[in-house]
């Protein structure tokens, strides 16, 4: 499949791209990990050297990659100074809890956002239209870590919920992950909803208008299987896209709802990393964000091909 | 023996606000109409005289905002732009298949699949959708699920414009056959005078959202 391999190949463009510019912005930053050992009397700056050396931070930007590359291709993702332990299965641990959360907020969202788009486009120019739509004006005023925060002050105050991290201590069943999943989520489902519920009712809307709907309704096809079956199907395309793009937009808001409810995933690492200048744990926690942000588009991809009988005959 | 009208309508009158909202015009100014059982009325008249808002009155789309209609039986509407009133994510089969669905028929896909055959499109293409077909084909497809619900009166809304000469002689020639093998009461509504008087027992003359005038066809 052409169409396939040509989007294979642009995601590893891209992926490219983003390596090359994150070593390039690290080495602007100036000094690295080793930099801070520097500092302390107790360690001999021989030791130091020999670290930098073996771990090849001595050599210029290209062989820098270059290395990193080569060791990439045999799974070996470089080296944590700041936890003193591979690179790899660190950030993948970090990720796939990161993925867990975008991946389940990602879901919520949509299965809000649809319904409630359609309710709404089904009622345009109507009261409820009108009401849905300042109150998601208001919702979309309000930054996400606001709300993170307004959520953990709900759960602090109620004690309803767990306040922060992935699992009790001594439990790890799914009803306790679930149940310290829901307040991220919530979180970053309140913050997509607004964007998502207004291009949902937008595209519908639209779509009402067109005369195969019109059609429909004269051979007395009722509201909710028109809105369903025609209507939604017909506004899938925008919408598809979009979903792309909120995976994107949910795995950014995701790596700062973490760090705000101390969920373990990228984004926290993240802001360890940097501020450490864990220079491969930057890179690879960065490369990861950029594979799921390259996944979501390619599945939105997919998903429009596989949706629209027009871009597979044409 | 004369036949008693299937479609009578009195004093009908649907007005549309203007933009603003602060004037109305109306589109139908007190319409009076009878149609004979299983007759073929052709309905002419400018663009903008009322013709397709009576249209979608008579089927339901649109309330008036005066007057009265009385159908006796299902009416069915066809519209002029056939490819814009198939669903193009929809299968053909599924298309002239979804009124039976709606309506719990059985057997609606093997019922679809003959309605194809019976408009002249092959059962085989059920699966192709609608950009596969041809103008005329797709009219042949709007007009198989115009007929799924067995309809008594079909209006049929410039549903031969934007179709070739020859297209049109071939589905004029559907319709006139359709008709007489179904019973079926039609308004035909075009701006065409030679093809209402090819198609139709009688033409009614439309202007200003009034019927001012019914005449036979002239012959030849």
């Amino acid at each position: 499949m052409p169409w396939l391999i040509r989007r294979l190949a642009h995601a590893a463009l891209v992926l490219f791209g983003v390596s090359v510019l994150s070593f390039a912005f690290l080495e602007l930053a100036p000094g690295d990990y080793l930099s801070e050992m520097r500092l302390d009397p107790r360690i001999a700056p021989e030791t130091v050297a020999a670290l930098r050396a073996r771990h090849g931070l001595d050599q210029p930007l290209p062989v820098k990659y270059a290395r990193w590359v080569a060791s990439a291709a045999r799974g070996d993702l470089g080296f944590s100074f700041a936890y003193n332990t591979p690179a790899a299965p660190l950030v993948w641990t970090r990720a796939r809890n990161t993925l867990v959360l975008t991946m389940a907020a990602t879901l919520a969202a949509w299965l809000i956002a649809i319904p409630l788009g359609l309710w709404f486009a089904a009622r345009r120019g109507g009261w409820a239209d009108r009401a849905g739509a300042a109150g998601l004006a208001a919702l979309v005023s309000i930054p996400d870590l606001l709300l993170a925060l307004l959520l953990l002050m709900f759960a602090v105050r109620t004690r309803a919920l767990p306040a922060g991290g992935m699992f009790t201590p001594g439990e790890a069943g799914i009803l306790d992950l679930a149940a310290h999943m829901l307040l991220p989520v919530a979180a970053l489902v309140l913050g997509a909803l607004p964007v998502l519920v207004r291009h949902v009712r937008a595209a519908v809307a639209e779509t009402l208008q067109a005369p195969f709907i019109e059609a429909a309704r004269a051979h007395g096809i009722p509201t909710v299987r028109l809105l369903w079956r025609h209507a939604l199907p017909a506004a899938a395309n925008p919408l598809i896209s979009l979903f792309g793009f909120s995976v994107g937009t949910l795995l950014s808001a995701s790596l700062l709802v973490e760090v705000v409810m101390s969920w373990p995933g990228l984004g926290p690492l993240l802001v360890e990393a940097i501020l450490a200048r864990d220079l491969f744990v930057v890179i690879d926690g960065v490369l990861f964000s950029a594979v799921f942000l390259i996944a979501g588009n390619l599945l939105a991809d997919v998903l429009l091909y596989v949706a629209d009988p027009r871009i597979r005959t044409t | 023996m004369p036949h008693e009208p299937l479609v009578s309508v009195r004093g009908l009158v649907k007005r549309y606000a203007q933009r603003g909202g602060r004037h109305t015009v109306d589109a139908l100014a007190g319409v009076d109409l009878d149609i004979t059982d299983g007759s073929t009325l052709a309905l002419v008249g400018e663009s903008g005289c009322g013709k397709s808002t009576l249209a979608l009155c008579l089927a339901g789309l649109e309330q008036p905002d005066a007057g009265a209609i009385r159908v006796d039986g299902v009416v069915q509407l066809v519209f002029q732009d056939a490819a814009g009133s198939l669903n193009p994510w929809m299968r053909a089969v599924d298309i002239v298949a979804e009124p039976l669905v709606v309506h719990r028929r059985p057997n609606a896909r093997a019922r679809a699949l003959d309605l194809m055959e019976q408009v002249g499109l092959s059962s085989n293409r059920g699966d192709a959708r609608p950009h596969e077909f041809s103008g005329g084909q797709r009219q042949r497809l709007a007009l198989a699920r115009a007929l799924a619900m067995e309809p008594r009166f079909l209006i049929l809304d410039e549903a031969l414009s934007g179709l070739d000469l020859s297209v049109q002689g071939q589905i004029a020639n559907l319709l006139l056959e359709l008709q007489r093998s179904r019973g079926l009461t039609c308004l035909f509504i075009t701006h065409d005078p030679a093809l209402a008087a090819s198609v139709a027992d009688e033409i009614a003359v439309m202007r200003a959202g009034r019927i001012v005038g019914r005449e036979l066809p002239c012959p030849g």
